[in-house]
């Protein structure tokens, strides 16, 4: 029988602590002893007047730096004369090995340029190329200096009888153009080549300007009448030198239009978006049709995404609270139409930061792959926890209830408890868990919680857990502290529910060109070539251990280079899983790209090439082939690359199996090294061998708590660090337990198919019954170290 | 007017503080005392964070002000003073790491008294801050030090950039990452 309640408050699982907020009171309980810090205070007032007496002695004469000021009236000549002035005091101070790193720091140089200025100086962030009927021009570099601008091209599908090079000749003007923002064009005063690559020489391009084109009636050295494609026209992007991204390359915040996308009855729609050089923000208005849904959050399994017309995909940056606060507003022009919605639609709006974009991007797609809501459910049951409810019991149920039209079958229910060891002693959390049977998706929408509360006051708030891979939801009640374990009925209500709707929703909109063009007057024409950032395939090899890395493709861009490392040739059974970051046993990251002059690009979190993401999936797969690794972007000058690759994951495939034996009365009676409750390990010896390797477990343990124990197995190091395989994972076709009967993989395998972590528990009673297991494999995952090192050219080789 | 505004709380007024400080510091000690007092509880939380007990931490202080005062002269000015104190401090950190094992985290801090005299809320205050402490704890060592270094030393990221020698949003989507990874990880333990 049901009932019919007051509206229901709109249930919510247990918030998380505001975790940057527990954070900061975490750190902060420690503060030094006010007697020791005014002591060290009086110390250190003594000792500086010892080093203030020392410091004099070493003062420069100040008659240097009049020298250099008059130096810098000139400026071309100041490069040179400072770069030998900071050489002769330099080397004389701290040695030759560190005067080229701190002369790298203030200029750049540039193979068949020579040493420019970064200062004041303008280049292609990345090299870019257009392919006509065959021949692809590329544009290696462009170097915009004060006094001139060169353009260093290549070309490629040429025949050598096509070309007629001629190195150092002087050109008729009005061949080669590089035309500016305000449609001046600036023809080609001088132009040299060698071995399919050419420098034109231009005047310089004024200051502010960042987007140039270039005209090239015909390739260089190709005459008139070849049937050669002719009438290039080639848009690029320039930067600052010192790879800074500033204000003037980014549009003003703009309104797009048409930027919406629905699904389920829900409308997305970006109000307004703004670029900076440090994030890009876009405002996001949400509006659905039943009223009585509340708290939209945009994104379940993935995040929302920013994706670009290259090929970039932007991830969200720190939210606000994190030390920034994103704002964007478009003030609506007199005339314009401002979009609104009707009266008794409900909408809320949200801003989103993500990572900078990049400045040559002109179309950005917003991707959300769905939309959660708390919706309204009703509903009842009675339970009976009989006479003298114990932690540990539990009951089967057959309650079924219509929740926000999802139909849910509970299954049973258990009391448990779950202690937890602090200083002052012990402390209990006791709840009534009520399994639910896997709920299917209704028309894209996925039940993942549901809100219950119970009449009794002994019975606070709710639990609730869902675990997106094996769709297993868990709800339940908590009971207050200190309270006794009621006896007899326990009357539950429905309260709310929370609901998933799949999407993805795709908002498209066209990005306005940026401040400096709208500043010259001239926008750019709408059927203008776009250069594509140049992909470089097979560039570099390493072999280590006797297995073979290639980058298979490497992507450099303005906003990032996109590494992809294939095996070549691996043995049988043997796949690249991935790339790891770091060369086991250690932790510290030691995976990055370097360029010839020492810098070093980190993996990027911010930005990734091409990737879509993957939906949650439930079962095993292939295992992928290569990896694609994203880093920060290379700085404009650099020639070469070299990929530093620690460590790799292998999946090896082969049938393998092997007991477990849980013992019996095993209890959590100690804790492992990060305090979580802990069996004691048992040992175990297991050795598994696949596709040429071997690893051995050496003992087992079970972790966690009465909710959710976990067995943890635990394998030996490798006899040899530097070249053994460590495991890091099994993957398992079937799991049987002490009774004979197989587990639900789906339960037993919670983070993933291939793990080294497994629940055992009964997912009824959570109890894990002691006796045999049995596994069987397909193949385990291996990490083996390097380290590789892949380098190849950027440029002219 | 269309308008884009970002504003970093991260102490720029004080980046630029201190360099006057460091600079009347060259030339009168006692100014030393204001940088002094302005880090010293930050670098001795930091310390704290790394080695996990007072008188550890209280050394480890000392040593890094005395390597402050005497590096004085030498120091450029160039980008952040307290990313440069807090170089130093790691320095002084891992040279401690190569002569003792290291302790627990935050052990003793747990002690401190929260909540006045209510028991329950210094119970559920102090099982709370245990189950981060076990939290960061899993956490790998350089994801440790990008915590203790915003949340202890309450650095600003490009200071943070500084310290760990990365860029500025390299060290942002990292922190940002882990914020959000340690609340799904604390969902999943939530009973």
């Amino acid at each position: 029988m049901s009932e019919q309640l007051q509206a229901p408050r709109a249930h919510r699982t247990p918030a998380p602590p505001r975790i940057e907020q527990a954070l900061g009171n975490l750190f902060a309980a420690a503060d030094p002893e006010p007697a020791f810090v005014k002591a060290l205070e009086g110390r250190l007032l003594a000792q500086a007047h010892t080093v203030q007496r020392q410091a004099v002695l070493s003062r420069v004469p100040t008659r240097w730096t009049g020298w250099l000021g008059a130096l810098r009236c000139h400026r071309a000549v100041a490069v040179a004369a400072g770069l030998l002035l900071i050489l002769a005091l330099a080397v004389a101070a701290i040695g030759p090995a560190r005067v080229v790193a701190a002369i790298q720091d203030l200029v750049g140089y540039v193979p068949g340029i020579g040493f420019v200025d970064l200062e004041e100086t303008r280049l292609l962030a990345a090299p870019v190329e257009v392919t006509r009927d065959g021949v692809t021009l590329r544009v290696e570099q462009v170097i915009a200096s004060p006094d001139r601008t060169e353009v260093v091209v290549r070309t490629e599908g040429l025949r050598p009888e096509d070309v007629a090079w001629d190195s150092g000749a002087r050109l008729d003007g009005g061949v080669f153009t590089l035309r500016l923002p305000n449609d001046r064009g600036m023809t080609s005063q001088k132009f040299a080549s060698r071995f399919g690559e050419g420098t034109f020489e231009f005047g310089p391009v004024p200051d502010g300007m960042y987007r140039v084109r270039l005209e090239l009636e015909r390739l260089p050295g190709v005459p008139a009448g070849s049937g050669l494609p002719e009438n290039w026209v080639i848009p690029l992007e320039l930067r600052p030198a010192t790879g800074e991204l500033v204000a003037g390359l980014f549009s003003p915040p703009y309104a797009p239009d048409g930027a919406e996308d629905a699904h389920h009855g829900i409308t997305l729609r970006v109000l307004a978006a703004g670029h900076s050089p440090k994030e890009t923000a876009v405002r996001v208005q949400m509006a659905w049709a039943d009223p009585e849904w509340a708290r939209p959050t945009l994104g379940y399994i993935h995040r929302p995404q920013l994706r670009d017309d290259l090929g970039h995909v932007y991830h969200e940056g720190p939210m606000p609270g994190s030390g920034s606060v994103v704002q964007v507003e478009v003030m609506p022009q007199p005339g314009d139409a401002i979009p609104t919605q009707p009266a008794d639609v409900p909408t809320e709006e949200v801003t989103l930061a993500f990572s900078t974009v990049s400045p040559s991007a002109r179309e950005l797609v917003l991707w959300v792959d769905g939309v959660d809501f708390e919706v309204p459910a009703e509903g009842r049951f009675v339970v009976d926890l009989g006479d003298d409810p114990q932690m540990g019991d539990a009951w089967p149920l057959d309650v079924h209830l219509d929740v926000a039209g999802f139909p849910v079958h509970l299954t049973a229910m258990r009391l448990v408890q779950e202690e937890l060891q602090l200083r002052d002693g012990p402390a209990m959390r006791r709840y009534l868990l009520f399994t639910v049977e896997p709920v299917p998706d209704q028309n894209g929408w996925t039940l993942h919680s549901i809100g219950l509360r119970a009449a009794l006051a002994v019975w606070e708030g709710g639990y609730g857990r869902y675990r997106p891979q094996s769709r297993i939801l868990t709800t339940g009640l908590s009971l207050r502290s200190g309270a006794s374990v009621p006896s007899g009925l326990v009357q539950v209500f429905v309260e709310g529910a929370s609901v998933y709707f799949q999407g993805p929703w795709r908002l498209r909109w066209a990005v306005p060109a940026s401040a400096a063009v709208a500043a010259a007057g001239k926008e750019p024409a709408a059927d203008e070539v776009r250069t594509l950032p140049v992909a470089r395939h097979d560039v570099a090899s390493s072999t280590h251990s006797g297995l073979t890395l290639e980058v298979s493709e490497a992507v450099q861009t303005d906003r990032l280079l996109a590494a992809t490392v294939r095996l070549v040739d691996p043995p049988m059974g043997v796949t690249l899983n991935r790339v790891l970051s770091s060369r086991p046993p250690a932790t510290r990251s030691s995976l990055y790209i370097e360029d010839s002059r020492g810098r070093r690009s980190e993996l990027n979190d911010d930005v990734s090439w091409g990737i879509d993401p993957l939906p949650v999936q439930i079962g095993g797969g292939t295992p992928p082939r290569s990896d694609t690794l994203n880093f920060e972007p290379l700085h404009p000058t650099a020639r070469r690359a070299t990929l530093h690759l620690p460590a790799i994951e292998l999946f090896l495939s082969g049938s393998m199996a092997f007991d477990i034996t849980v013992p019996e009365g095993i209890e959590m009676s100690s804790q492992d090294r990060f305090g979580i409750p802990a069996s004691e390990p048992w040992p175990v010896d297991i050795a598994l061998q696949a596709a040429g390797y071997e690893v051995h477990l050496s003992s087992a343990h079970l972790l966690g708590s009465d909710i959710t124990p976990l067995l943890v197995l635990i394998a030996d190091d490798p006899p040899d660090p530097d070249t053994g395989a460590w495991l890091t994972a099994v993957r398992p076709t079937s799991i049987t337990g002490p009774d004979g009967h197989p587990l639900d993989l789906a339960h037993a395998v919670p983070y993933g198919r291939t793990n080294y972590v497994f629940d055992l528990s009964d997912p009824e009673t959570a109890v894990v019954l002691p006796g045999r297991y049995h596994f069987e494999l397909d193949g385990m995952t291996v990490a083996v170290p390097g380290p590789w090192e892949l380098t190849w050219n950027l440029g002219a080789p | 007017m269309p308008s884009l505004s970002s504003q970093d709380r991260g102490g720029q007024q004080n980046t630029g503080n201190d360099a006057l400080l460091v600079r009347a510091a060259r030339r009168d000690p006692a100014a030393f005392a204001a940088l002094y007092r302005r880090y010293v509880t930050p670098i001795y939380r930091y310390l704290y964070s790394r080695v996990g007990n007072a008188a550890d931490a209280e050394d480890l202080t000392t040593q890094t002000f005395v390597a402050a005062l005497e590096g004085l002269s030498g120091y450029h000015e160039r980008g952040s003073f307290a990313a440069w104190l807090f170089t130093i401090a790691r320095n002084k950190a891992a040279d401690h790491y190569r002569q003792h094992t290291p302790q627990l985290p935050l052990h003793e801090a747990l002690d401190s008294p929260a909540h006045g005299d209510n028991p329950l809320a210094r119970m559920i205050c102090r099982e709370a801050l245990q189950r981060l402490s076990a939290l960061v704890a899993r956490l790998e060592e350089d994801k440790q030090e990008l915590l203790r270094l915003r949340f202890a030393g309450g650095l600003t990221y490009p200071e943070i950039a500084r310290v760990v020698d990365r860029s500025e949003a390299a060290v942002k989507m990292a922190v940002y990452r882990l914020l959000r990874r340690m609340e799904a990880e604390w969902e999943e333990d939530n009973e």
